[in-house]
Order: structure tokens, then sequence, then C-alpha cells
């Protein structure tokens, strides 16, 4: 356990030491915006209060695992090993690499970007005037934050991008940011990544959050994404963390009129995960698509999270999370739709299916509707259920044998969400780890 | 001399606790095709799925020799790919999994239990290509989902193709002619006369005698109570025609009264 040998300087604690000492509590050489918005962060969680199981919010995922165990941020400095990652094999504006919350500035490709595009790394040290710019979106973070642990996502930052792309700006290949825990020893990281969409323009960010098998502590994740007047953006998130450590990320969407907007959200690893989305659609005749999808295993427990807000007329927001749960695993699937009383022709549709592979694998879904307009279209539909017997059969009345005609049916189940992944590169690395995960978790649920 | 291809001895099979099968015995040789008629709730299409090895149907006493093992043992993969189709009487629809998918997967499976090289996919579509034609399909349907959104009729008509890819040497029709149009009728049976060999057996389970005019069989089988109540050739099948079941069940249809006194064993 290479861990277990490189004790991190900074002393562990927990979130809840973290925020009872306070805002002063934070050291360490970052500039003064980001220790005064570390500081503004832990301050928010102490008033808000951080999560108990008590919360509505919070009755199927208990937050205990989060708040309770001992987490050390990120050594200073950058990383100076080898690439640990794992790479997709994708076509990239630029690539950068955090291992263990530090920039791993050898690894990244920063180079050669179009004109009017800014990718700016956030927290190493190194960024120019960034501050100006992102300030005062991660103090709107903080504010809006509805519970503490969302809170100390919004302000931490232990490294990460602000990409702003200019007005009428196509930018054809995503920006890829990978944060690779590598570490034995429980590692806090906050990672942060901005995407400012100028009107008209087009662009896409994808993060892969990885790890190591023996990869141990908790990411607690952030990602704004802003979207002005008739822009394109796309927001994708490949969550593959080992399964020993814990993954909390926001996704924060704010969108201005006739613009659009697709998230993919991929649930791989993680011991306890919590996906939050929280989306604003504050112009009128804005799209947006929410694409997820779940594969807990073992004791794995999955939340999703998502609020979509309706507060201009004329707006089409879609939810689709499916999940596969094997073994002893857990699923938690909340989503609201909210619809002002404004927001006329507003067209929403949620859903959520679930199979269970196992008798001891559980899944709640909870989809909930709130609405103060009259003339709107909301739909929402929540399934859960084993593997479709009759198909089965049916299948193996053809010869193909049992192992075979469960995965077939389970790829044909998780595919309807897999291919409905924007970049073809994500989708078919996804493809591939989910037809592993799944063949793998037949064989252990047959 | 031939060991027959099929021989049920005494079979008896419940589902959900009420027993459908109450003592069959059916001896089939290669070459035969034979038909089960019945009325409704006789055991017909229950005996086709025990044939098959779904699940949910408990077979409680009896036999069931295939080629001389014990069919009962096999799983219903295992029968497939021993030689055993069953063309269902409610073909599955399976969203997400395409034709191209599921055609592969499953003539590949009986070939390599055959010994025999799996297809590529250009030697799939050339033997594809050529069953499709018989029943008037084509190979668009490959894109598409397992059955989704086919009607009656072209589901009907995909179980032919299967099994005439499968080259199968049991075929069990379940109910295979209902829910056909005439013109359907003619190209199903068609398909399913151009599978007649020496090698193969066929077991039509069919309510009515129609699909008789089309495919000729050489034994007709009156099932009733979950057993065979009598056997003879195909003009059995023109007598239940005019007559209906009531020789064998004691109850008539108003216009058949006549012949209720002649009910046999």
């Amino acid at each position: 356990m290479k861990g277990a040998t490189e004790t991190p300087e900074h002393t562990a604690s927990t979130l809840v030491e973290l925020v009872e000492r306070g805002g002063a509590a934070i050291e360490g050489e970052a500039p003064s915006w980001l220790r005064d918005a570390r500081a503004m962060a832990i301050e928010r969680a102490a008033a808000i209060g951080l999560p108990a199981k008590t919360d509505e919010e919070w009755r199927y995922t208990d937050p205990k695992p989060l708040l309770e165990g001992q987490f050390s941020l990120p050594r200073p400095g950058a990383y100076e090993g080898d690439d640990p990652c794992e790479h997709m094999e994708i076509d990239a504006t630029a690539r950068i690499v955090f291992v263990d919350g530090r920039l791993a500035p050898e690894h990244c490709r920063l180079s050669g970007l179009p004109s009017g595009v800014e990718v700016s790394l956030v927290g190493t040290g190194e960024e120019a005037d960034v501050e100006e710019r992102l300030a005062p979106i991660v103090a709107q973070g903080i504010g809006g934050a509805r519970d503490g642990l969302e809170a100390l996502g919004a302000g931490l930052i232990s490294g990460g991008v602000f990409v702003r792309v200019d007005a009428g700006v196509t930018l054809e290949k995503p920006i890829v940011v990978v944060f690779r825990a590598e570490d034995g020893s429980p590692v806090l990281s906050a990672p942060h990544v901005t995407l400012i969409v100028g009107e008209g323009a087009r662009a896409s960010v994808i993060e892969d959050h990885q790890g190591a098998a023996g990869a141990t502590g908790l990411t607690l994740g952030r990602s704004e994404v802003r979207v002005a007047k008739g822009a394109h953006a796309e927001h994708a998130m490949l969550q593959r963390e080992s399964p020993g450590r814990h993954h909390v990320s926001t996704l924060r969407l704010i969108q201005d009129a006739e613009s659009h907007f697709h998230s993919d959200r991929v649930l791989l690893g993680g011991a306890v995960t919590r996906n939050n989305i929280h989306a604003t659609l504050q112009g009128e005749s804005c799209e947006a698509v929410f694409n997820g999808l779940y594969t807990p295993e073992e004791r794995q427990h999955h939340d999703s999270h998502i609020r979509v807000e309706h507060l201009a007329p004329g707006c089409n927001s879609r939810q689709y999370y499916r999940g596969i749960l094997a073994d002893r695993s857990r699923a938690v699937f909340t989503g609201r739709i909210y619809v002002k009383d404004v927001a006329q022709q507003t067209d929403a549709i949620q859903s959520n299916s679930n199979l269970l592979l196992s008798r001891s694998a559980h899944a709640v879904a909870k989809p909930q509707l709130e609405i103060y307009a009259d003339d709107v279209r909301c739909t929402h539909g929540a399934t859960s259920g084993q593997l479709d017997a009759d198909a089965e059969f049916y299948l193996r009345a053809r010869g193909v044998p049992k192992r075979v005609a469960r995965l077939l049916l389970l790829q044909a189940f998780a595919g309807e969400n897999i291919d409905r992944i924007e970049n073809e590169a994500l989708r078919t690395t996804v493809h591939a780890l989910a037809d592993h995960r799944l063949g793998a978790a037949l064989q252990r649920n047959a | 001399m031939h060991e027959p291809l099929l021989k049920i001895e005494g079979l008896c099979a419940e589902a959900g606790g009420v027993e459908i099968l109450r003592g069959l015995d059916l001896e089939v040789k290669a070459g035969e095709v034979h038909s089960i008629m019945g009325p409704n709730g006789s055991g017909k299409s229950t005996l086709a799925k025990v044939l098959a090895g779904r699940e949910g149907y408990e077979v409680t006493s009896g036999s069931v020799l295939f080629k001389g093992q014990d069919l009962l043992e096999l799983e219903p993969d295992e029968r497939a790919r021993e030689g055993v189709f069953l063309a269902f009487q409610y073909p599955v629809e399976i969203p997400g999994v395409s034709n191209m998918q599921f055609l592969k997967e499953s003539i590949n499976a009986v070939r390599t239990h055959r010994g025999q090289e799996p297809l590529d996919t250009v030697g799939f579509l050339g033997e594809l290509r050529e069953k499709l034609a018989v029943v008037g399909m084509n190979e668009q349907l490959l894109q598409r989902s397992v059955n989704e959104d086919f009607s009656g009729g072209e589901k009907k008509r995909y179980e032919i193709v299967q099994m005439s890819l499968l080259e199968p040497s049991l075929c069990v029709l379940d109910e295979t002619d209902s829910g056909l149009d005439i013109d359907a009728l003619r190209v199903v049976s068609e398909g399913i006369n151009r599978m007649r060999s020496p090698e193969r057996a066929m077991v039509l389970v069919t309510h009515y005698q129609r699909l008789l005019n089309y495919v000729q069989p050489d034994i007709v089988h009156v099932m009733v109570g979950g057993r065979i109540a009598q056997s003879g050739g195909k003009e059995l099948a023109l007598q239940l025609e005019e007559r209906g079941y009531a020789d064998f069940t004691g109850v008539a249809d108003p216009a058949q009264q006549t012949n209720r006194q002649e009910a046999s064993a």
C-alpha cells in the first residue's frame, strides 16, 4: 500500500471537525481569493449545517461516512510522477490531469487552443487572472448551496479548470479533465470545473473521475455551467472511482433563452456516491437533457438527486435515468420538476427505471412534481423490476446460452441511455466498461 | 426399426399447482409430421412449452426422450442446441436487442455445438437472405429490435425464418396458424413444407384444421384433458373439422348434438 507510508503533510480530520474549526483553520499558500472562498464555504456550511440522515433530502443515503471519515487535503505542489491515468481514445481540444487533487503539468495538453477559447487552471498556484471571473460564480455557488456538504463542494476547490468560450465560437472537440485518485491514504479533493458558453457558442467538457484500485478518501466535486442565449453546451461526467472512495458531485446549470444543454452522467465506481444536479432554465425556449446511468454492485450506493427548475415559458427538459443493481447495492433516484407560474408551455419528462439482479439489491425512486403554471405537459414514470423472463426464455429457446441471453438483455436496457451519450469516444468507452462490469455482475448474481 | 426421435411416456405436468398433462404418450419418428389438435384447455400448448423447457411448468411424472437422451434434464438453451425448436404462439418483443445480434448469437451457438465453424457477418448474411426470401421478408429487419413493431403475420413468418436458419431436428409449432390471414398462412405453410425432410420431424399444435390444408400431416392426434384421446391419419382432422371435439369432450356445440352419443374413450 503506497499510501500507508506517504503520510500527507496536512493532518487528517473529518468534515465535521473542519466545519467546527471554522474558516480560519484553512492554511496553505493558495491565492487570497481562493483562501477567502474556502473560508466562506466553511462558514456557510456551519451556518446551514451539514446534512443528517433525518433530513428529507438525505433520507435514503446516510451521510455519516462522508462526514465522519478522516480525510486530509491534497499535499501542496504538483504531481510529478508517471501518468497513472486510464485515457479514452478521444480527440480533445485540451486535456488537463489532476492526480490526488494535485495538477499533473507533465500530463496536461493545453496548447493550440482556438481563438476565443480560454482554458485556465484553478487552485494550482499557477492561474493567471481567472479570479475576477471565477470568484463571483464560486460565491454564488456557496450562497445557493442547500446543505453544508454542497457548500463545501462549491468552495473548497483543491484544483480545477475554468473554461470560457466567447460568443459565436464553436469548439468542435471536447475539453477533457481527468481527476485521478491514486493514493491509498484518504485524500479529500475538491475538483472544480466551470464552463461558460457565450451567446450562440458551442462547447463541451468531459470530466473523468477515476481511481486506482486501493484509493480511498472523498471527492467533493463541483461543475458550474452557464449557457448564454442560443448557445449549445454539453457536460459529461464519468465516475469510475475506486470502490473504497466516496464521491459527491454537484452540477449547477443556468441556461439563458433558446439555449441547449446536454448532460451525461455515468456512475460506476465509488463507495457512497451522491450525484446532484441543480438546473435553472431561466430564459425562454431552452432545451435540457439529463441522461444518466448507474450500475452499483457489491455494497456500493449510488444516489442521484436532480432538480430542474423551469422559470420561463416554453422550455423542454428531459431526465432519463437508468440503473442496474447487483449484489447488495443500493440506488436512489430523486427527481424534481419545478415549474414557476409564468413558465407556461413547459414540456418536462422524467423517467427512471431500475433492473435488480439480486434479491438483496434495493432501489428507491422518488419522482416529484411541483407545478404552479396551468398550461404545461409534465410526466414522470418510475419502474423497478427484474429481467424479463419471457424475453430470456425466447433467447434461450433459440440456443443462446443463459449468461449471453441475460447479458444481451442488460446491454439493451443500459444501451438505451449509453447510446444517448453525445461524445462518441465516451460512448464507446462506457459501452466497454458497462459490458465488462455487467458480465461480471451476472456471474455473481446467477 | 428406427428409434423414435421423440418418445414421451406417461407425461404429467402442472402449472401453478394445476395438473394439465395427465399421462401423455407420444412417439414421433424422424421424417414424420404429426398434428396435435384439441379443444381449448386440452394441454396442447403446455406440451409445447414443456418440450421447450419453459419455467413454471413442473413435470411430476413420466419421461421424454429425445434422440435417446432425457430431454427434461436439459436447460432450454441446451435443448435448442441439441435440435429442438419451438415456434412460439406469441413471439416475444425484445426492445434494444437487434435481430442481427439475436440471430448471430443464436446460429453460432447452435453451429458451435454441432462442431461447425461460427459464421462471420458475410456468411451469416448469405445464409439469412435466402431464408428471408422464402417468407417474403428482407434484411432491413436486422437493424430493428427482435419482434418489435412486427405485425402478427410478420412475427409468425419470422419464427419460420429462425427455424430454417437453425435447421432443428424436431420442430414444434405452437398455433403458428393463429392470427394469420389466408395469404400469410400460405407463405408460412410453404416455409414449413420446405423444411420437411427424412431427418426432421414436426409437431404441429393447432386448434383448427385449416393449416393442414397446406401442410399435410402423416399422423393426427386428438388431445383432450391432458392426454392423447385418439390418433389417426389426416382424415381424422377432417372429421374433427366437421364434427368438432364433442365426440371427445362430451360437450357439444348445439349444431353438433347428433354426434354426442358417439363419444369415444
